[in-house]
């Protein structure tokens, strides 16, 4: 009896207090993505931690939009990581600067010649007043993924113009293939990268820009078109008969069993490719979508995944900045990067060189590329626009591929709830950092 | 002991001792918190900054003209009233029976009351995939000929509220089925043989005799219903997060992407308020009846 | 001829409910390559390699071992704290008896989702974030209504009589309930503590707001990390969910009877 007493009384001491760490100096780290997709930091920190001598790397994996939930709450109580991934301007964490939960990096990024490696256009999405609140990191693009076996058996090649395009989906509908295009529209992706990759083609570069960091409106003439070419295509059936039905997990799931024959989404899904997929994988690629219109340009969709924080009341600053200088300054950490399929921001060369991406992921980057001359617009809208527009816009997308709404009701919606954040005061000014 | 138990003292001293430790807990980690979200029900705060203003009941005003809400709300109330048709009805209707049945009674009872212990994010992930349009459930419905049936359930404005409601019964009817079987165990059989003498069909010795005898028993199961599917979150959130468009949306999503996902923590505390207030009301309101029925 | 048809009625509804966890059986012990054609038929060539992932890689040993402490000691806490004020609450003769009554019945009301943010910055404020205490309080706050219901419901049908005698015998309150009240409460204690452990065992919300260091988390928090926003790990879910689900199925088995008996022995009297 006396030990079960004392082992309750050992049990409620371990219950009651904290784990504590012994070391000398913590940076806790959170990390949100997909399933598989983040164990690349754990390794890093491996790596670091080895090398280190009094700093210690803690990563917490988070998966699911459920990790804003858990965030906000510790950070507006003073608690949470030290560092962690968030979206970016001009929508997302003008409350976290607002509320000055996060830290100013723009000393480190003078002092590390971050302006070396991260480009001017991020550096706009990561700072306002001046200021830059963020490393951005992890490009992110989009491309249409497809089975090169299916169009080989059905003499389709890669289509190159709209006329094209839509003669691959005729044939493809004729041959029985009750989805074309997967949609997966049960879900916010990949149906809103079609959005920011059809505003992008639409407006182009500046049109998109203009909006976002100028007076134009989602109204605007080329937004308008944008819905209404995508809600044809729906009523057309290139997504299927009932796309809205189909969450994104299961579309992919049908899509490297061969039962869809095409795909718009990111680099995101080749780790579960290779391992749904397996021997065929090789039967996969990657292409452009063909301009629209006649008078249009392929813009390729480019993004930072997230920006990465550093939390203002953090003890450990320096031992932050000093990792994310190892993950996305150093070449060991730019290739660890990419040997899992994630592409650290700025130049390439030399990381390149030693390595070894997955396959898919050379093809997608490949459509990017090619087209970079023309000029890069988001992948993402939905992760630099603040929260009422990005829901505004999932459910306004749903509405119009169930024909519920009008490409006008559509772009007004959105246009009404960006008015109403600005008015708010929740969309970060212009970015740009001062000059020292 | 020092003190005569039957003193005042005495009597104090036990009814603290006997509720403290529930007590305090309950006030400290539940009511405290509450009363906060109704403080902030009053204020603007954006769940972040350091700062907020009292806004008066402005977040209230804003209700009544928000369709969305208004929408929710309905949506929560059809949502409710399914899941309580299913686990009320149906869940005494299968308890009935199961109480009847005399061969593989426990193999039977076991699978209906298994689900009950899954996980809601499972439940979620289950009957997601088993919605598809090409999934299991539509593929079923064709294999046995009642494919005018299928459906996309998650993509139809008109079926998915109502999808969403199976699959939580689904999770939960076994916890009724339980409940209603121990109140069956207890119903005195010289009813039902008095029943029986006086001609009377297993039908109608269920409704004049099980029925009647169940009643503080249903009383139960249904506010347990009542107040655990108001309540209810990761289902829909982790199946259409309220989608598509807003079919599925019911109050306690639309909370959550006011308060959490849009910044507008007071906005949201007043919805939670609402839902609250909402839930209290219907079990009051079921309560009376209950009592005037009893009279 | 009443009796099969009613046993085929039966046996079709139990084939339907369970159907749906015979399918993630089949799916957990599947190879990631043969996922989709056809969805509902078992596993051709089985494989274990999901569950060694899942309880290695995934960290599920660890989680499990944190989830059986705050589901136990959650059972345990909450059979004696609510047995105590139900006891009180039948018992006891006190005013204010209606006003706790009530404040009890809003806990059935309250919607977790919407007291998240208050609540963590109460945890935080008494030092409990990322302790397993913490969450421990918050389960046992939360849930405390319906227990305290559920016991009072059971005392009411105690006899009178038989509290009455043992305190003409000189017994004092808390011998009555440990004596006398408390042997009498046998299926109420399992069905409170079924419950409360089935509850804490399944809950996601608290978990993944107040642990947020990864060695104390728990296994709802484990299988959220195979479902991403955009993609998600099958096979490692449905595996996840046959661990997850397998020590509450033998739980249950083992105090099915008593079960039954304990939801509601007051209210049928």
């Amino acid at each position: 009896m006396k030990d079960l007493a004392s082992a309750g009384a050992v049990l409620a001491v371990s219950l009651a207090f904290p784990i504590t760490s012994i070391a000398q100096t913590e940076v806790v780290v959170w990390v949100a993505g997909e399933p598989g997709q983040t164990n690349v930091y754990d390794d890093l920190a491996e790596a670091y931690n080895a090398q280190s001598g009094d700093i210690t790397i803690t990563v917490v994996k988070n998966s699911s939009d459920l990790f804003n939930p858990a965030l906000i709450p510790a950070l507006s109580a003073g608690e949470g990581p030290d560092l962690f991934s968030f979206g970016t301007g001009p929508g997302q964490p003008a409350a976290l600067i607002g509320g000055g939960l996060v830290a100013d990096l723009t000393d480190a990024y003078f002092e590390h010649n971050w302006s070396d490696t991260i480009p001017e256009g991020i550096v706009m999405q990561t700072s306002s007043d001046g200021k830059l609140w963020a490393f951005g990191n992890e490009v992110e693009t989009t491309g249409m993924f497809y089975n090169k076996a299916i169009f080989a058996e059905h003499g389709i090649s890669v289509p190159t113009t709209w006329p094209e395009m839509e003669a691959a989906v005729a044939t493809l509908m004729e041959a029985g293939f009750d989805t074309p295009i997967g949609l997966g529209a049960a879900d916010k992706w990949p149906v809103s990268h079609w959005q920011s990759m059809m505003f992008g083609r639409y407006a182009g570069p500046e049109g998109i820009e203009n909006v976002l960091f100028g007076d134009g409106a989602w109204t605007d003439a080329p937004f308008v078109a944008a819905a209404t070419k995508l809600q044809e295509m729906g009523k057309s059936g290139w997504f299927g008969p009932t796309p809205v039905a189909i969450g994104y997990g299961e579309l992919m799931d049908r899509f490297w069993a061969g039962e869809v024959p095409m795909t718009f989404t990111g680099p995101w899904v080749i780790g579960g490719g290779i391992a749904a997929a397996g021997d065929r994988v090789g039967d996969y690629s990657v292409f452009a979508v063909p301009p629209f219109e006649d008078d249009q340009q392929i813009h390729p969709t480019n993004s930072i995944g997230s920006g990465w924080y550093i939390r203002e009341s953090s003890e450990s600053k320096d031992a932050a900045i000093d990792f994310m200088n190892f993950m996305f300054v150093s070449i060991e950490g730019r290739v660890s990067l990419l040997n899992a399929g994630t592409v650290p921001v700025g130049s390439l060369d030399a990381a390149l060189a030693t390595a070894e991406m997955p396959p898919l992921a050379v093809d997608i980057w490949k459509t990017s590329d090619d087209h970079a001359a023309n000029g890069t617009v988001p992948a993402f809208l939905d992760t630099i626009t603040p929260g009422s527009l990005t829901t505004v816009s999932y459910d306004g997308l749903q509405a119009l591929l169930i024909d519920y709404m009008t490409p006008e009701e559509f772009t007004a919606e959105m246009q009404d709830a960006w008015a109403a954040s600005k008015a708010a005061g929740e969309i970060m000014l212009p970015g740009g950092i001062a000059e020292r | 002991m020092f003190l005569d138990p039957e003193s005042r003292w005495a009597q104090r001293l036990n009814l603290f001792l006997f509720l403290l430790p529930a007590l305090t807990i309950y006030i400290v980690f539940a009511i405290y918190p509450t009363i906060s979200v109704v403080e902030y029900s009053f204020t603007d705060w954006d769940g972040i900054s350091p700062e907020r203003s009292f806004v008066g009941l402005a977040n209230y005003e804003r209700l009544f003209t928000d369709k969305i809400f208004w929408a929710a709300f309905r949506n929560t109330f059809v949502w409710s009233a399914v899941i309580i048709v299913i686990n009320v009805g149906l869940g005494l209707v299968i308890a009935a029976m199961l109480a009847r049945v005399w061969k593989a009674r426990l193999l039977m009872q076991t699978c209906i009351v298994l689900p009950v212990v899954i996980s809601p994010m499972a439940v979620a992930t289950i009957w997601r995939w088993m919605y598809q349009p090409t999934g299991v459930i539509n593929q079923v419905l064709e294999g046995v000929g009642l494919g005018g049936l299928a459906t996309p359930w998650l993509g139809s404005p008109d079926a998915v509220l109502y999808a969403l409601a199976v699959a939580h019964s689904w999770s939960t009817i076994g916890l009724s089925v339980v409940i209603f079987l121990a109140g069956l165990q207890a119903v005195d059989e010289n009813l039902y043989e008095a029943a029986h003498v006086d001609g009377a069909n297993a039908f109608q010795a269920f409704r004049h005799v099980t029925l009647p005898a169940l009643r503080p028993v249903t009383a139960v199961v249904f506010i347990l219903t009542l107040t655990q599917s108001f309540k209810v979150f990761d289902i829909v959130w982790a199946t259409t997060q309220g989608g598509p468009v807003r079919f599925s949306e019911i109050l306690s999503t639309y909370m959550y992407k006011r308060g959490a996902l849009e910044n507008q923590y007071g906005y949201g505390s007043a919805i939670g308020v609402a839902l609250l207030v909402i839930v209290s009301l219907a079990t009051v309101i079921y309560m009376q009846i209950q009592s005037k029925e009893d009279r | 001829m009443g009796r099969w048809l009613l046993l085929f009625v039966l046996g079709v509804i139990a084939i339907l409910m369970v159907s749906p966890l015979i399918l993630t059986v089949f799916t957990s012990f599947k190879p990631t390559t043969e996922l989709v054609n056809p969805p509902w038929a078992p596993p051709v060539s089985l494989t274990f390699e999901h569950y060694v992932r899942v309880w290695t890689e995934a960290g599920f040993s660890r989680y499990f071992f944190n989830t059986l402490v705050i589901s136990t000691v959650d059972a345990v806490v909450m059979i004696v704290i609510a047995s105590l004020a139900a006891y009180a609450m039948v018992f006891m003769e006190f005013r204010g008896k209606l006003v706790l009554r009530v404040l009890f019945l809003i806990g059935l009301m309250i919607p977790v989702t919407a007291i998240v943010l208050p609540l963590f910055q109460i945890v935080r404020g008494f030092g409990l974030v990322n302790a397993h205490l913490g969450v421990i309080f918050a389960d046992l706050a939360l849930a405390v209504s319906i227990f305290v219901f559920m016991f009072s419901s059971y005392f009411v049908g105690v006899p009178k009589e038989l509290h009455d005698a043992a305190r003409i015998d000189g017994a004092t309150e808390f011998q009555i309930y440990r004596r006398v009240v408390m042997p009498i409460a046998t299926p109420a204690v399992v069905t409170t503590a079924l419950l409360e452990f089935l509850w804490s065992w399944n809950d996601l919300l608290l978990r993944l707001l107040l642990l947020t260091r990864d060695e104390m988390r728990t296994l709802s928090v484990g299988l959220l990390n195979f479902q991403g926003t955009m993609t998600r790990d099958v096979t490692g879910l449905s595996s996840g969910t046959v661990i997850m689900a397998i020590p509450v199925v033998a739980l249950f088995l083992f105090f099915q009877r008593h079960f039954v008996r304990g939801m509601t022995a007051g209210a049928v009297k």
